[in-house]
């Protein structure tokens, strides 16, 4: 890839997803009525990436398993079917627990508790970041310095320590990890958007705002977030992947929901003293925990590609 | 479509024609004075520059780079960065200050009463909504309309501008448009609110000449449609002579001269504009004489020469240009405003590059 004479002189724009190597006016003057419509357009290039749509097949099962938990698994998740761990059967897919709890059951029912987790952890943490970085990025001066520096003090706090504090604190449950992990989460989000705000709002459509007379907040929340909000989104899938995978990690030190809520890092956690014995009451939960994260992880990847401004004039 | 009234430099009648002196004031200005402040110290930008512009008129304000022009038209609207300092004995819109209007006033002013259209159409669209519902969001929020209303609005403006098939191109976003149908765009949304007083910061100097000529067109119909005034701020003399009725020529923060464009092509009385225009060249004279560039490069305002900031580049300059600074009275009586000693020693004709001090 090289960048030919031709595409420079029109280079005239910086503002997001607008020139390609065609130019700008290259979307041409002919194809009245062609203007696709975004999302399909947007899917179009999200399709690209099979690894992504194999996640986000991944996803939609995962989604039906939490939801219909109470349908799909054929126990409760804290019903003792048996009495002691028994290795994968037919009547066990995944077999038993120390306490004789079916595995598979209670994997399903994990599903429900991580997607819970990792995705209202991932909604307060953006719901926090962004209007944080926005406010920081837009109005400069001392409320920057404020912020700014805040987050750079909460950064230099390991999370897991703050979590185990907090949990301390608060008791251990589900909705503490959800509320450690949304309250830590959202200082990388802030500095993300702070950057992107404080790049576009030295944009001229964002003069051209002032200059038709509309408000501050709008030009902020209306006219500078949308452009900057690619990132975000990206970063969001990543997130809601990192949740998981930090809930697991709480649980395993001990901070995280406690027995009988099926949460995959928990289980993890209680089987790793039996691993030789039992293998298949670690190995479950984990290939779970792995198999989520990762589908979060592709499906950020596949978001990138389809929202990247630089693919955007490719067929 | 195309139309034959802007066809360069030697085209001063069609702006002449329209000059309307008797209109009403819209916006005066005595004397404003803007600088911003700078670790360096204070940089003059714009330094005593007085003007009025009247409903029905186009006023030109050419300069190079640098010279004060887009300053001036930032300092009315106060969209300046908040190191900018401005003054001035009075800045009127309709008889009101501005200089001292508050804050949701302005957000009034601006859009609603005095548009401004921006150089690069592109980047001052926003990339990331449709075009019909920019214009319409300008519209609702200046006007008490509905929704509904204010989207079919956005649909007549964009016809109104001339852009084919408005309904469905309203539909688009930016990067669909060409360079020549944003910047329509972009002042289809600066007239949605029928704005008293457009200000038209090198609207044209994206865009290529045929284009040009088009977007010209359109400014000009609707100027009339909507009985406002131009302020077209240009370093485009073409684009001057072609369209506009008064002239004020800047440098270096100061007017250099100020009068109708026949005056100023025709019976120019300051050696900064006739070197502007000898730096132009010609279609209809081809090969007769060189192109003459103003030597040097315009000052540092941080470090203005003393007396007429041009002395150090003028051919002209006496001993007085480096002691006195001269003001547009400076040209002497009976002729328009020039800030020149030796405005009669600048020779008439110099659209027709004649001139020179031989």
């Amino acid at each position: 890839m090289t960048i030919t004479p031709s595409s420079l002189p029109s280079a005239g724009g910086v503002a997001g997803p607008t020139d390609g190597p065609g130019g700008p006016g290259a979307a041409g003057i002919s194809d009245v009525g062609a203007a696709t419509s975004s999302w399909r357009e947007f899917w179009r290039r999200y399709r690209k990436n099979k690894m992504a749509v194999v996640a986000l097949v991944l996803l939609i099962v995962l989604i039906i398993l939490a939801v219909f938990a109470d349908q799909i698994a054929p126990y409760r998740f804290d019903e003792r079917p048996l009495t002691k761990t028994t290795a994968p059967s037919w009547d066990h897919l995944f077999g038993t627990d120390q306490i004789g709890r079916d595995i598979f059951s209670r994997v399903i029912y994990g599903a429900r508790i991580s997607l819970r987790i990792g995705i209202l952890a991932t909604v307060i943490s953006v719901v926090i970041g962004v209007v944080a970085g926005a406010v920081s990025g837009f109005f400069g001066g001392w409320v920057d310095t404020i912020i700014s520096r805040f987050v750079d003090v909460f950064l230099s706090i390991p999370y897991i320590v703050l979590a185990v504090s907090i949990a301390a604190v608060m008791g251990r449950s589900e909705n503490t990890v959800i509320i450690v992990l949304g309250f830590t989460g959202w200082l990388a989000i802030q500095r993300v958007v702070r950057s992107s705000f404080l790049q576009l709002k030295e944009l001229e459509f964002v003069e051209a705002a002032t200059a038709l007379g509309y408000g501050r907040w709008r030009i902020m929340f209306r006219h500078i977030l949308p452009n900057a909000l690619q990132p975000v989104i990206v970063y969001s899938a990543i997130a809601v992947g990192s949740a998981i995978l930090a809930e697991a990690a709480l649980s395993f030190l001990g901070a995280g929901p406690v027995d009988p809520t099926p949460a995959w890092g928990l289980m993890v956690f209680t089987a790793k003293g039996r691993l030789k014995p039992a293998p298949y009451e670690l190995f479950f939960p984990a290939v779970a925990i792995v198999i989520t994260v990762l589908a979060f992880l592709l499906i950020g990847d596949g978001l990138r590609d389809a929202l990247d401004p630089k693919m955007k004039n490719r067929s | 479509m195309s139309d034959g009234q802007y066809s360069g430099v030697t085209d001063t009648t069609y702006g002449s024609e329209t000059s309307r002196p008797d209109g009403e004031v819209l916006l005066s200005i005595r004397n404003l004075r803007t600088r911003f402040v700078t670790e360096d110290g204070d940089v003059p930008a714009v330094n005593g520059v007085s003007f009025e512009v009247r409903r029905g008129e186009v006023l030109s304000v050419v300069g190079e780079s640098g010279s004060g022009k887009s300053v001036t038209a930032m300092s009315i609207l106060g969209l300046l960065p908040s190191t900018a300092r401005i003054e001035a004995d009075h800045m009127l819109w309709r008889g009101e200050s501005l200089l001292n209007a508050g804050e949701n006033r302005m957000r009034q002013v601006r859009g609603g009463e005095i548009a401004m259209i921006f150089q690069d159409p592109l980047s001052a669209l926003n990339p990331v909504h449709k075009v019909g519902r920019q214009i319409a969001e300008m519209i609702l929020i200046h006007e008490s309309v509905s929704k509904k209303e204010a989207e079919s609005r956005a649909v007549d403006m964009l016809d109104l501008v001339g852009i084919p098939q408005a309904a469905s191109r309203a539909g688009m976003y930016p990067h669909e448009f060409s360079g020549g149908m944003r910047q329509r765009a972009m002042i289809a949304m600066a007239i949605a609110c029928s704005p008293d007083l457009l200000i038209a910061d090198e609207p044209t100097t994206a865009l290529d000449v045929t284009v040009q000529a088009q977007v010209l067109e359109v400014l000009l119909r609707l100027k009339d449609e909507l009985n406002s005034a131009i302020l077209l701020i240009t370093h485009d003399l073409g684009v001057v002579a072609g369209i506009s009725d008064r002239v004020m020529v800047m440098y270096a923060g100061r007017q250099a001269e100020v009068g109708s464009t026949d005056q100023v092509f025709y019976r120019t009385r300051h050696p900064y504009t006739l070197g502007l225009m000898r730096s132009l060249p010609r279609l209809d004279d081809v090969g007769s004489e060189p192109l003459m560039p103003i030597t040097g490069a315009p000052p540092s305002l941080l470090r203005l020469p003393t007396g007429c900031a041009f002395h150090p580049r003028c051919p002209l300059a006496g001993e007085r240009c480096s002691k006195d600074v001269p003001d547009l009275n400076s040209g002497g009586l009976g002729h328009h405003p020039s800030a020149c000693f030796y405005a009669d020693e600048v020779s008439g004709d110099s659209a027709g590059l004649a001139g020179g001090r031989a």
